[in-house]
């Protein structure tokens, strides 16, 4: 079984720290990126495509110095390397026209503002790796224990 | 008609018509020249003095309609519409002398066929502009007042909302921030007490958190990652840790293990660590918004060393502060008396100014250069950086309320920092002044001794 990449970008190192520990209990099945600006995890989207890695999910934090979230979001989506890696933006403060643009040209597939909760951010993480592994076309038997079961049911009746 | 005709308009008119001395009255400060609503047959000129007149408005209360000073006239309405009725009192403001013609006054002309009215008419035109000119002036003013008290209303109550929030907020924060100071002592006595490399690798997570970026972590990674033939999650664990030189790693079949079991306790430690960092920052926070509410406390509590409160700011920051350069000149300087809360509360946000015009920039070798000292009266602390600097048009208004060049959001971007600031900063008798260009912005604090 291949791990999946989860990539992690947050301006501040305590809340990368926040994350990895909620997000920890993948390990098993994903490695994560942990990236402090928008610019270094441009960086790493270009070893993941040299190394043919499978990037399934980005969070992303929105309000970062430099390139903020949302505009790196839009900058990925456009990315041809990688059409399947699902997007989700992780807020400390969004105005309605910054979720607007999110959403219309980022397409981001989730949003949660923080503070979050570990058991919300697992669940939205599953289902985002569901969606990435079921519409890559993966064999999914092999990450089964991660998958958001739901999600997987939707995918298999269709 | 300019100034200079109406000038000598006046003047033609005052030698014609208004020197003779038995067409002058002295009123004394007080005195009623015309009173509304009765007959007036004269047309006043003031020759020295002022005097005020004021009308009955709509609601009967009396409000003032125009001022009239040396060279104005006085009855325009009543003399020249023929009403002959006064449309305001008229009351001398202190003494005054006043030259007068009636109805009855002979022409002067000296171009034939003139007459009296097409005489006095470009000067008493020209006299009512002004008086509207005048008027617009105060409408103009007032407004301007009301702006600003409308502006001052507006953030007493932002600080008043302000300030029962921070209340709350601060409860919760103090509970946040004494539980995790207590679990930090407790846990590392309880669980790890004879455990000497457990207590090792939690106090190394507590005491500075995760010192290396997230870049830093991953080349370190790699390189542990082939130098142990480790895998990729034990040499991130590894790398996260920073192990120093000193300590001795084991045998290569342990190795894993005892990563993952060092890594277990420094992360336990690192999490206080943030957790203690968070908490302080969200109740500097909320101290720098409830300092609106009424302004500064005022409480000078004791002998402040500024030295202990510049570097309890840059404790503050050491996390935005990582990635940039901080100089420090601190000469020997004597305590000074202050709320050092304050003190520390106006410290950190020039310099949080700093980092993120730094930040926003990407500024090469970011800096930021603290220094100060003592002089006869007062202590001099200067707050440089090195950053793209404040547009020349954008200096005079920094210190308003509501102004703010971080539209981004990159910070709560209220505009309100250098408005607490310089709020705190005089009410110590201080001043802050800022001088910038690009590559250099100084903010100087002079306080009194």
């Amino acid at each position: 079984m291949e791990k999946l990449t989860i990539l992690c970008i947050d301006d501040q190192r305590d809340v990368l720290a926040a994350l990895r520990k909620d997000l920890e209990s993948l390990n098993e099945f994903c490695r994560f990126e942990f990236c402090e600006s928008a610019d270094e995890a441009e960086e790493v989207l270009d070893e993941l495509d040299a190394e043919v890695i499978p990037l399934a999910v980005i969070v992303c934090d929105h309000i970062m110095p430099g390139k903020n979230g949302v505009e790196f979001l839009i900058e990925f989506n456009g990315d041809a390397r990688f059409e399947h890696t699902r997007k989700f933006l992780l807020t400390g403060m969004a105005t309605h026209d910054d979720t607007i643009t999110a959403i219309n040209q980022a397409q981001i597939n989730h949003y949660i503002e923080k503070p979050w909760e570990k058991e919300q951010i697992l669940e939205v993480v599953k289902i985002l790796i569901t969606e990435f592994v079921m519409s890559v076309g993966m064999e999914y038997q092999s990450y089964l224990s991660i998958l958001h079961q739901q999600t997987l049911y939707k995918y298999l009746r269709t | 008609m300019n100034k200079k005709q109406n000038e000598e308009g006046l003047k033609r008119l005052v030698a014609t018509y208004f020197s003779d001395p038995a067409k002058r009255l002295k009123l004394e400060k007080g005195d009623v020249l015309l009173e509304e609503g009765a007959v007036n047959d004269r047309l006043y000129l003031v020759l020295q003095g002022s005097f005020i007149a004021n009308n009955e408005n709509i609601e009967d209360e009396q409000q003032q309609l125009f001022l009239a000073t040396k060279d104005m006239f006085i009855g325009v309405i009543s003399f020249f519409s023929r009403s002959s009725i006064c449309v305001a009192t008229i009351v001398a403001k202190e003494d005054c002398e006043v030259a007068f013609i009636d109805h009855n006054q002979r022409n002067k002309a000296e171009k034939e066929g003139l007459s009296l009215i097409e005489q006095f008419m470009p000067v008493v035109v020209f006299d009512l502009f002004q008086r509207q000119q005048r008027e617009q002036q105060i409408i103009f003013e007032k407004e301007h007042t009301l702006e600003k008290l409308y502006q001052a209303k507006k953030l007493a109550s932002l600080g008043q909302m302000a300030a029962g929030i921070a209340h709350e907020l601060n409860n919760a924060i103090a509970v946040v921030s004494r539980n995790a100071s207590w679990l930090n002592e407790h846990v590392g006595e309880m669980f790890l007490q004879e455990n000497e490399e457990a207590i090792r690798f939690f106090q190394m997570g507590s005491e500075t958190g995760q010192s290396l970026s997230s870049r830093e972590i991953r080349v370190q990674a790699k390189a542990l990652q082939n130098k142990y033939d480790l895998d990729e999650d034990a040499a991130r664990k590894l790398a996260e840790i920073n192990v120093p030189s000193t300590i001795k790693l084991p045998p290569l079949e342990q190795l894993n293990d005892f990563i993952n079991r060092s890594h277990r306790y420094w992360e336990l430690g690192a999490s206080f660590h943030d957790l203690n960092i968070a908490a302080k920052h969200a109740s500097h926070v909320v101290g720098s918004v409830k300092a609106l509410a009424a302004g500064s406390s005022g409480i000078h509590n004791g002998h402040v060393s500024i030295q202990e409160s510049i570097d309890e700011a840059l404790t503050l920051l050491s996390s935005p502060l990582r990635t940039i350069s901080v100089r420090l000149k601190i000469r020997e300087l004597p305590d000074i008396l202050a709320n050092k809360g304050e003190l520390v509360q106006v410290w950190t946000n020039l310099i949080k100014n700093a980092i993120d015009s730094l930040k926003q920039s990407g500024t090469e070798s970011p800096e930021v250069y603290i220094s100060a000292k003592p002089r006869a009266t007062y202590v001099s602390i200067r707050f440089q950086d090195n950053g793209p600097g404040i547009a020349k048009e954008e200096q005079g208004k920094i210190f308003q309320p509501n102004f703010t060049t971080k539209e981004k959001g990159l910070d709560f971007g209220l505009g309100l920092g250098l408005t607490i600031c310089e709020r705190i900063i005089g009410n110590y008798g201080g001043e802050i002044s800022v001088k910038s260009r690009p590559g250099k912005t100084v903010f100087k604090i002079k306080l009194p001794l």
